[in-house]
Parts: C-alpha cells; structure tokens; sequence
C-alpha cells in the first residue's frame, strides 16, 4: 500500500486571493507530489514500516532516517494543510473549539500568538496550533517538515491548525512579507475541520 | 569621574582579557562589533541574468540582506555596540568568536538565537554577492591554478567537484547553503550548513557559497531548485575564490 498524492479539495484557485491559484498549483502539483514517491521509496528499504499507516511512521520518526523523515513530515503536514483550509470567509469556530479559543484567551491572542511563532520560525517550517494532553489549546512551531505528531517532537499534541512558511508557501505572492502571509491567512481557515479535530482529539 | 575609571577597567580588560561578572558591558568587550549595514552589489541588479533574475537580485539583497542587518543590529544596539560597518569583517570577528564575545554579555537566549542568526544572515550574503559574476561560458577556476590543483586534488577533477556541490546542493532540505570552503589545513571541501549558518564556525573559510533558501531562486525557478543550481555555474566567481585562498 503505497502512499499516494491526495488531490487538493477544491479548486486551484478556490483560496484567493490569499492564496494564489499559481502558488496552489506548484504547491500541490510539485512541493506536496514530491514527498509520497521519495516516503514509498524509504518505506519500501524498510521491512518494518510495510503496511504502517502514515500516523504510526510519524510515532516512531526518532528511530527513521532523514528520507522518511522529512519525506513522511512533508506527505502528512501538506494533507493536512489542504484540508484545514477553504475558501475565504466561509466558516467560524464553533462548539468545543470555540469553547478552548476563548480559553486560550481570545481569537485575536491566538492569532497574535501564531503569528509571531510563524514569523519567528527561522528557516522553513510550519507554524501550529495544538491540542495538548491537558485539552487546552497551544501555539507551537516546527522547523523544515516536522510535525507535533513526531515521537521526537518538542512540543507534541494533535494539529488542529497548522500554516506553512516554507518561503514556497508564499513568495510569489508575498515575496519577503511573510507576516503579511501570516495575517492574510486567517481568511482561509476552515474552522468546521478544525472543529472536527479538536473534538476527535 | 566615572568615565575615566571605565576607561581604565577597559584597558586592563584588553589586557588582561577580564570578563566582568556583573555584566556591565564594556567599551573593550565591543571593540570589535560594529553595527552592520549592507554593502553595495558589486554589478547592476541585471546583471546576473539570465542565472539570476532583476527582480530576485533587488528582493534579496533591499530586503532579505538588509532584514539580516537590521535583525543583528537590535540586539547589538542593547549591547551599546557603536559605530557602523559595510564589511563582513566585523561580523566574522563575531561568529568566529562567538563563545567568547557572547561570554562578555547578558543576553537573553531568544536575542543570542537573534543575533547569531541574523549576524550569520548578514555575513552570508556580503559574502555571496562577491562570489558572484555576470555569467560566461566555460567559467572554471584558471588550469594549473592553485585553486584548480587543491580541487582536483580533492575531488579528482572539476567535473566530480561540480556533481559533488551539486548533489549537496539539491540535498539541502529546507533552508540553507551549499560551500566550498578551504580548510583549517588548506585542503577545499564541499560543505552544507543550515539556515544561516557559516561555515567560519567550524574554522573553515568560505571561498564559493550557493544561496538555497527558496528567495535565492523561487521567482524564476520556483521549485526547479536542480535548474538554479545549474545556473550556477556559469556565474560562480572563481577570482574571488581564489583570492580568498589561505587568508
């Protein structure tokens, strides 16, 4: 069972204009497409990741060379990505989730916090929003294709929003601005996946 | 009366090479930090097309480059640090140094992370922007040359250099550089370093560098990293490598 390119859930150019149809189509067609072949290829040199789901790979990283390391980091993070996003202004967080943002102290604290999390990722990585142990919920940053789903993971909890700042995320748009990304993006969460997560985590 | 006796704590420290244990930052500790500020290109923006695009050139070296500079220099001004400099000089003193220079101040772990960093970031590219040209044809380090010698030596032959930078450079996952560097005991190596992080830290010095961040190339190669990587090659700058030799 190979590990196979998901195609995005909507259009190409569904998520602008903050995310261009042109950024979306090398973002999934080339950065994302790239990941699956080189994890099957990993995979396969390894009789004991053979018919492991993508989860349990990602629950022993530590142990993983850096091939399926950041080639399954990359395959699980753009899944993700893709499915917690959606056309601008089309949802709000509701019910639990709801309930933990203004726990966390507010929409505008979380978006605050994540932002400076994302601008401050030196390098490439993703920026995240978490469901810790405890419930609650927590802004944390990985670099390059890590995720808090890796066993070795600083700050671990199950993704509930994640952005990505891989300068390929957002150059052509936005060139250097990255905050400028950062806060562009809000516009294209998809709460009703997020709320999904949050209560299945 | 105060300032005369920090002057005198600061010539003993030269001297004696002190470090003060209540963190009072001294004039001595910063002789050799200045505040950075970006050199000017050598060549026009164009020039490094078609390798190299008008557009990426004037993005990364007015914005990228400078944001490395202004980044380092809000934690060199907490520290006092005075006067203003447009050479890598003074920030190879400090990554070269680092241990040592930091040791000599208070920071907070978040603005040592910021200054290395972005000191790095800023060193790196007054570096690059040298060790590039406007492109030629059959660009190569001059036959017989000690460059030539030291790389044939190492790698076998041109050639094998060439696939052997090139392959790190495709290799380099996420951000990052790509060196040859000549080493400690003169011998040149291809060597990685992530982010912006120099290969000075580990005592080597840099005599060509490839920018693999994705604002080096995204705007004309986007994720065709292999055809930049090419591109490369007809506008490395083999007289500033060999000029860097043995310094």
């Amino acid at each position: 069972m190979a590990f196979e390119l998901p195609p995005l859930p909507y259009d190409y150019d569904a998520l602008e204009p903050v995310i261009s149809k042109e950024t979306m189509t090398f973002h999934h067609d080339k950065h994302h497409a790239a990941y699956p072949a080189k994890l099957n290829e990993g995979v396969a040199a390894d009789p004991k990741l053979e018919g492991k789901s993508i989860e349990d790979i990602l629950g022993m990283i530590s142990t993983l060379p850096p091939l399926v390391r950041n080639n399954g980091g990359g395959f699980w993070n753009h899944d993700f990505f893709w499915k917690i996003m959606g056309p601008k202004g089309s949802t709000q967080p509701s019910g639990a989730l709801k309930d933990a943002i203004d726990a966390y102290g507010g929409r505008d604290k979380l978006k605050d916090d994540f932002n400076t999390k994302g601008a401050g990722q030196f390098g490439s990585g993703w920026a995240w929003v978490i469901k810790d142990s405890s419930g609650a919920l927590k802004v944390t940053s990985t670099p390059n294709q890590d995720n808090p789903l890796m066993d070795d993971a600083k700050e671990p909890g199950t993704p509930i929003l994640g952005n990505d700042v891989w300068e390929h995320a957002y150059y052509l748009t936005y060139m250097n601005d990255r905050p400028g990304y950062l806060k562009a993006w809000w516009d294209v969460v998809n709460w009703d996946e997020a709320g999904k997560r949050f209560d299945a985590a | 009366m105060r300032r005369a006796t920090r002057c005198v704590l600061a010539v003993t420290s030269r001297r004696r090479n002190l470090t003060f244990s209540r963190g009072l930052t001294t004039a001595s500790s910063n002789a050799n930090l200045r505040l950075f500020k970006i050199p000017e290109l050598p060549y026009a923006y164009n020039a490094l097309e078609p390798a190299v695009d008008q557009e990426t050139m004037k993005l990364h070296h007015t914005k990228h480059h400078q944001a490395y500079a202004t980044k380092a220099n809000e934690v060199l001004k907490e520290l006092n640090v005075q006067g203003e400099s447009n050479s890598e000089k003074d920030s190879e003193y400090l990554l070269v140094n680092w241990d040592s220079v930091i040791s000599q101040h208070k920071l907070s772990k978040p603005n040592l992370k910021k200054l290395k960093n972005n000191a790095g970031g800023f060193d790196n590219h007054c570096r690059f922007w040298k060790m590039l040209r406007p492109p030629r044809q059959q660009n190569a380090p001059q036959q017989g040359g000690e460059l030539s010698n030291l790389i044939n030596e190492k790698f076998g032959s041109f050639q094998e250099f060439q696939k052997k930078f090139s392959d790190s450079s495709v290799g380099v996952f996420g951000s990052g550089w790509t060196w040859l560097v000549q080493n400690a005991d003169g011998k040149v190596d291809v060597v990685t370093t992530p982010n912006q992080d120099s290969p000075l830290e580990d005592g080597a010095r840099p005599l060509l560098g490839l920018d693999l961040w994705e604002h080096a190339y995204y705007l004309k190669y986007q994720n065709k990293r292999p055809e930049y990587i090419e591109s490369f090659w007809t506008i490395a700058n083999w007289d500033y490598a060999q000029q860097q030799l043995n310094k």
